[in-house]
């Protein structure tokens, strides 16, 4: 698993950068899942960092080519500030082969994020100093939950509906319930983004399983913009491999055209025919007048 | 829709999204007297309403602390966001979208990675305005002893060397004091804040009106009161670094910024005249004219041009004619 904090020194020159943190180093590195394009269901693609409003307290999970990648941000420190008096954000970002154990682990931090228990156990575990004016305690940050809570994790299998709403204490809880009883879908995608300001459209184009953002303004979640379930997966191959077969009225459409058309080019040459043998019989106007002279 | 883009400038802390924040909340005022209409991307105008809470927030303890909280990038340059706002006659589609760059001050510090460097440099290349944000009490205090370290007046003279090396078209600079409601409380005070700045900026004004950028480089002087009831208090040290502090000028002193629209102005006085002159129909303008079809357009310039002050502490160094 790969592990990255980012957050600032007290400096003028230390502003906000990640860290890629270990046992052994800390050293400036944006995790790559957040630079990269992820396909969405509707073909397009889409940044992770354009679905949240970074500075705001956000939450993004997400499977893309066989990893895991949980993003939290917008933690505010409880007492580091900068050297104009404003306070310190850290962000955490886990990047991990995607595995039951591994689902299993970042849904527990998921659950302890979307509940408030984790901000002051990172911020504990950033201080000021280092190279790039903070560092990390790797190994408190390591630990961040306790047994029970991994323990209380459970795995019954994902709801299938695709669902957003405001981002609200209510729905992060039920949120958190959710996330703490039940998988994530399997889906190749972003799936949880919980954020500040975005708008739903972007939410929805990008296809988030569940969405939480400042800028809806409903109550409690939208009716699902999409189901899928496995008998719906089932139809949809299906339909997909067998030939196209016409309904009884397809058909009947289909032969009337013919017939219309047909009667239509028909019609269209016994014109022509007529003209053609009228010019035949009559002579032309010059030799008219002149036979009449005569 | 034209495009124009501007940038805030300045390292880290000297206040260039909290000046951000104040200009927008002056833009509905500011263009409202016109024909005009603001049409902002709904999530750049619902994030600059909550910088515009955060900056009021100073007021909430006398030792003002905090404010509006700092950029950042989530994932290098290119998730950095900028504040789109569409302009256009009222009732219609916007023909011209001003499109705000702002980025984490780090980007210039030495520690900024080539990668960050390199965006800033082409921001400067591809704006048609700059906004240089200055920390007042840096270039004013001790007799601008902390002004090299804060503001970094002969780093930004070299950005902007960087960027205007093949300019071909003009360009608008304002240089806009911020945190000076210290120091524009009387006639000499302002004048010496004036005289200060052009002082603590001989090099950059000096490289403005060089041959090549006389014509090109518009230079316009707008202090603005981002609060208007803080003000400077002392300077305390931090392992000798020195951390600038400020208070109320009351308890019950309220929120009364001063003059955040000017800045605006000048924009808009600039950004429309640009506009108006890529309208042209070459051989036909007389029919543009006879038509009326900028009329509004002019209008509104001549409305920014009215409320834009222009002597005191305010002052347009050179290149008015791109803004007339």
């Amino acid at each position: 698993m790969e592990m990255y904090v980012q957050s600032c020194g007290f400096s003028v020159d230390d502003d906000y950068r990640w860290l890629k943190v270990n046992a052994d180093f800390q050293q400036p590195e944006i995790p790559l899942i957040m630079t990269r394009l992820i396909l969405t269901d509707n073909r397009t693609e889409v940044r992770i960092t354009d679905l949240i409003q970074s500075e705001a307290p956000s939450l993004v999970l997400a499977r893309n080519d066989g990893e895991l990648f949980l993003l939290v941000t917008g933690l505010e420190s409880r007492e580091r500030q900068d050297f104009r008096g404003r306070k310190i954000r850290n962000s955490v970002a886990l990047v991990c082969q995607d595995s039951e154990e591994n689902e299993l682990f970042l849904r527990a931090i998921s659950v302890a994020v979307l509940r408030g228990k984790l901000e002051g156990k990172i911020d504990s575990a950033v201080a000021f100093g280092g190279e790039y004016g903070f560092q990390v305690n790797f190994d408190q940050i390591q630990t961040l939950l306790s047994e029970d809570e991994l323990r209380n994790i459970n795995s019954i299998a994902a709801k299938q509906d695709y669902k957003i709403g405001k981002n609200s204490s209510e729905l992060k809880a039920e949120l958190a319930d959710e996330l703490a009883e039940y998988s994530l879908p399997l889906d190749n995608r972003i799936l949880v983004v919980v954020t500040g300001i975005k708008k739903e459209s972007t939410l929805m184009q990008a296809g988030v399983w569940r969405g939480l953002s400042n800028l809806l303004e409903v109550e409690g979640w939208k009716k699902p913009y999409k189901k899928r379930s496995s008998f719906d997966e089932a139809v949809k191959i299906f339909h997909q491999t067998q030939p196209e077969k016409k309904t009884i009225n397809q058909k009947l459409n289909q032969e009337l055209d013919i017939l219309l058309t047909s009667s239509f080019i028909f019609l269209i040459g016994l014109l022509l025919l007529s003209v053609l043998l009228y010019q035949s019989d009559s002579p032309p106007r010059i030799e008219k007048k002149l036979l009449l002279q005569m | 829709m034209q495009e124009l883009k501007i940038t805030m400038l300045g390292p880290r802390g000297v206040g260039k999204t909290s000046l951000l924040t104040a200009m927008y909340e002056q833009f509905e005022s500011t263009i409202g007297r016109t024909n005009l209409e603001l049409s902002p991307d709904e999530e750049s105008s619902a994030i600059l309403q909550e910088r515009l809470i955060e900056l009021k927030s100073l007021l909430d303890d006398f030792e003002a602390m905090g404010g509006v909280q700092a950029t950042e990038a989530p994932a290098g340059p290119d998730s950095l966001r900028s504040f789109k706002f569409g302009i256009g006659k009222k009732a219609q589609k916007p023909s011209l979208e001003l499109n705000f760059c702002d980025y984490p001050g780090g980007y210039i510090a030495a520690k900024a990675s080539l990668e960050e460097k390199q965006f800033v440099k082409e921001l400067l290349t591809e704006c048609t305005a700059v906004i240089l944000t200055i920390d007042a009490p840096a270039l004013m205090e001790d007799k601008g002893k902390w002004h090299e370290l804060i503001n970094r007046p002969q780093q930004m003279r070299d950005l902007f060397k960087n960027a205007y090396r093949e300019l071909d078209s003009p360009r608008l600079v304002i240089l806009a004091p911020v945190k000076c409601e210290k120091y524009l409380q009387d006639d000499k005070s302002k004048l010496e804040l004036v005289q200060q700045l052009k002082k603590g900026y001989a090099n950059l004004l000096d490289y403005f009106s060089s041959e090549n950028l006389l014509t090109l480089v518009t230079v316009v002087v707008t202090p603005v009161q981002t609060v208007g009831s803080v003000v400077f208090s002392r300077i305390e040290f931090n392992q000798e670094r020195p951390i600038f502090r400020f208070r109320k000028i009351s308890h019950s002193a309220e929120y009364t910024p001063q003059d955040s629209e000017q800045p605006l102005r000048y924009l808009l006085r600039f950004m429309l005249k640009l506009h108006l002159d890529s309208r042209k129909w070459e051989f036909f303008n007389f029919l543009r004219e006879l038509l009326g079809v900028d009329n509004y357009l002019k209008a509104a310039v001549k409305e920014f041009a009215n409320g834009c002050k222009n002597s005191g502490e305010f002052a347009v160094l050179q290149g008015e004619k791109w803004i007339n």
